[in-house]
């Protein structure tokens, strides 16, 4: 997998995913480059930063007219499902199907291109679940459930307990979820400086953990279903 | 206004269709997809009419002396050079469809024709070249057509008009590599554009680039008329000494001002400015195009020359004004890639590749 190597991002890879942020695409760069040792697969795919959620229909608007799309078999959204995850799904059905590219039922199933549409298969997943829209949550959530640093657990119990009593002294976190992992991230002598994307890259979350597995048989779907006839 | 250009068999245009097209439309893509062949195909649209069409089409490409054979004069323009298949160049300007066809015509016979119409000896056309054949044009818009015939002969490129043959309504010129527009005819602009009462207009453009400048004015010399500028020393400049950037953005400010709802081909529209200055052309050219109803095409390699034009597309979201377009290839077709002006600037804003 290359992410463009020129100033200019160019589709590099026949499996694009374009996901809402900066520190998703980092963190997905991070775990392809882990994986593609396990399976070559995971080094045909191109992560894209949509530039934020509401980026992401101007993204997939913009992608048929980028340089170099001809070789684009798979197009896969990557966002959290936040505090809706049915609506966080029903989202990105829509804005495959008003941009002209084939709208999936479900997370994680590939879905082929009928008449008009665009030739690509699309897919989406959620975080923290990928293949559930019924789980609520974030990347920041997969992230503290999959850590890798030493002493992870007894250090993110301390982490939850300082943001408890900051909450009872000054009220509830607006996105907790993110002062959490910052919380735990600022407990460590390796993770201190880094933002979600850097950590990965210094190993501070697992990339062998089970709850990435529906993401990676996912995403090797995605990779075969441009090979495979329907 | 243009609004759809059609080639068929021109260059390598096979069977190439781009809709959509707007008072200023940027043309990129790679190296050999035909954006340079696009402006040529407008031109020879244009230009039609003109016994030296083909000259200039050869020059654009760097060619100044022309043998007078088929192969080197017109067939580099049939697709795979097979003039077996006719050239197509049709355009919907102002809602009306018009096409001109190119193709041989060995039947032709322009002696024939002078000796009948006018008692002039044919012998002044000159000799027929040999393994040559006459050049059909056909134009037709309507009920209009419009038969012409180029002849090549020892002494050059003839141009016969078959019956009631109209000139074409707009002017087209062309700028782009060596190709520029002569001095003398920026002198003759310049005035037109004084007799006009906007030489302020034209003043406050080249003074964005060049700040120096207090004024320009037209001087005749020996019977030339050349541009000069007002730096404010004791002595006033030839423009051509001020640099190539200030000598372009005259050229295309004086034309279009003196050329209302004329057609401006540049190639390669980025040569000659420096990269700050993109932002300051678009919108010198934007307000040109809505003021003066020109028609504008340009073609470009750079990211800063496409990034500067963002500002055109956002100040109008349901491009009426600007349209970028990239041409693409596959296999052997080329395709347009028609960004919307929201998608282009959400691809210039993103760092998105887009040449």
């Amino acid at each position: 997998m290359e992410s463009g190597k020129t100033k200019y991002e160019r589709i590099m890879c026949p499996n694009v995913i374009v996901c809402e942020g900066l520190d998703a695409k980092n963190y997905l760069i991070w775990l392809l480059e882990a994986l593609k040792s396990e399976d070559a697969r995971f080094d045909h795919f191109h992560v894209f930063n949509a530039g934020g959620v509401g980026e992401l229909p101007r993204f997939v608007k913009a992608l048929p007219n980028l340089p170099n799309y001809s070789i684009v078999n798979t197009l896969t959204i990557g966002r959290d499902a936040e505090g809706d995850a049915k609506g966080a799904g029903e989202s990105v059905k829509r804005l495959l199907r008003n941009t002209n590219f084939a709208s999936p039922d479900a997370p994680c199933k590939p879905c082929r291109p009928k008449g008009s549409e665009n030739s690509v298969i699309t897919g989406y997943a959620l975080f923290p679940s990928f293949e559930s829209d019924t789980v609520d949550g974030t990347l920041e959530d997969l992230c503290l459930e999959t850590l890798a640093g030493k002493n992870a657990p007894e250090i993110l119990d301390v982490a939850d307990r300082a943001l408890a009593r900051v909450e009872e002294k000054f009220g509830k976190f607006k996105r907790r979820h993110k002062n959490r992992l910052h919380t735990y991230l600022s407990l460590t002598d390796e993770f201190v400086t880094g933002k979600l994307g850097e950590s990965a890259k210094w190993g501070a979350y697992d990339s062998g953990h089970p709850k990435l597995n529906p993401l990676k048989e996912f995403l090797c779907s995605m990779a075969d279903a441009a090979h495979s006839t329907p | 206004m243009i609004t759809k250009l059609e080639l068929k068999n021109f260059r390598g245009f096979r069977d190439f269709t781009l809709e959509g097209i707007r008072p200023i439309t940027l043309v990129a893509g790679a190296n050999n997809v035909g954006k340079s062949t696009l402006l040529e195909s407008l031109f020879l649209f244009m230009d039609r009419n003109s016994s030296d069409v083909f000259m200039k089409l050869n020059a654009f490409r760097g060619v100044q002396k022309l043998n007078p054979s088929p192969s080197v004069v017109w067939e580099t323009l049939f697709t795979h050079m097979d003039t077996g298949n006719r050239i197509v160049v049709s355009i919907e300007d102002d809602g009306q469809t018009q096409s001109l066809t190119l193709g041989k015509d060995e039947f032709f016979s322009l002696s024939s024709v002078i000796k009948a119409q006018s008692r002039t000896d044919a012998a002044d056309l000159g000799m027929p070249i040999y393994n040559s054949y006459p050049l059909e044009t056909n134009y037709e818009c309507n009920e209009r057509k419009e038969v012409s015939h180029f002849v090549l002969s020892e002494k050059g490129i003839a141009l016969h008009f078959g019956k009631s043959v109209h000139a074409p309504t707009k002017y087209v010129y062309y700028m782009g590599g060596n190709i520029i527009v002569p001095p003398h005819l920026v002198a003759e602009f310049l005035s037109q554009i004084d007799l006009a009462g906007k030489h302020g207009e034209c003043i406050d453009a080249l003074k964005i680039l060049e700040q120096r400048i207090k004024d320009v004015s037209v001087v005749v010399i020996g019977g030339i008329g050349g541009v000069y500028a007002d730096l404010g020393e004791p002595k006033k400049f030839p423009l051509n000494v001020l640099g190539g950037g200030v000598n372009k953005l005259m050229q295309i400010v004086a034309t279009m001002l003196a050329n209302p709802g004329s057609i401006f081909l540049v190639d390669e529209i980025e040569n000659g400015f420096h990269y700050s200055f993109f932002p300051a052309l678009w919108k010198i050219i934007g307000k040109l195009a809505a003021e003066t109803r020109c028609q504008f095409f340009a073609t470009t390699h750079s990211y800063e020359c496409i990034s500067g034009a963002r500002d055109l597309a956002t100040g109008d979201p349901e491009g009426r004004l600007f349209r970028f377009v990239r041409l693409d290839k596959q296999g052997e077709t080329v395709v347009p890639r028609i960004f919307e002006n929201d998608s282009f600037d959400y691809a210039i804003q993103s760092d998105l590749e887009v040449r």
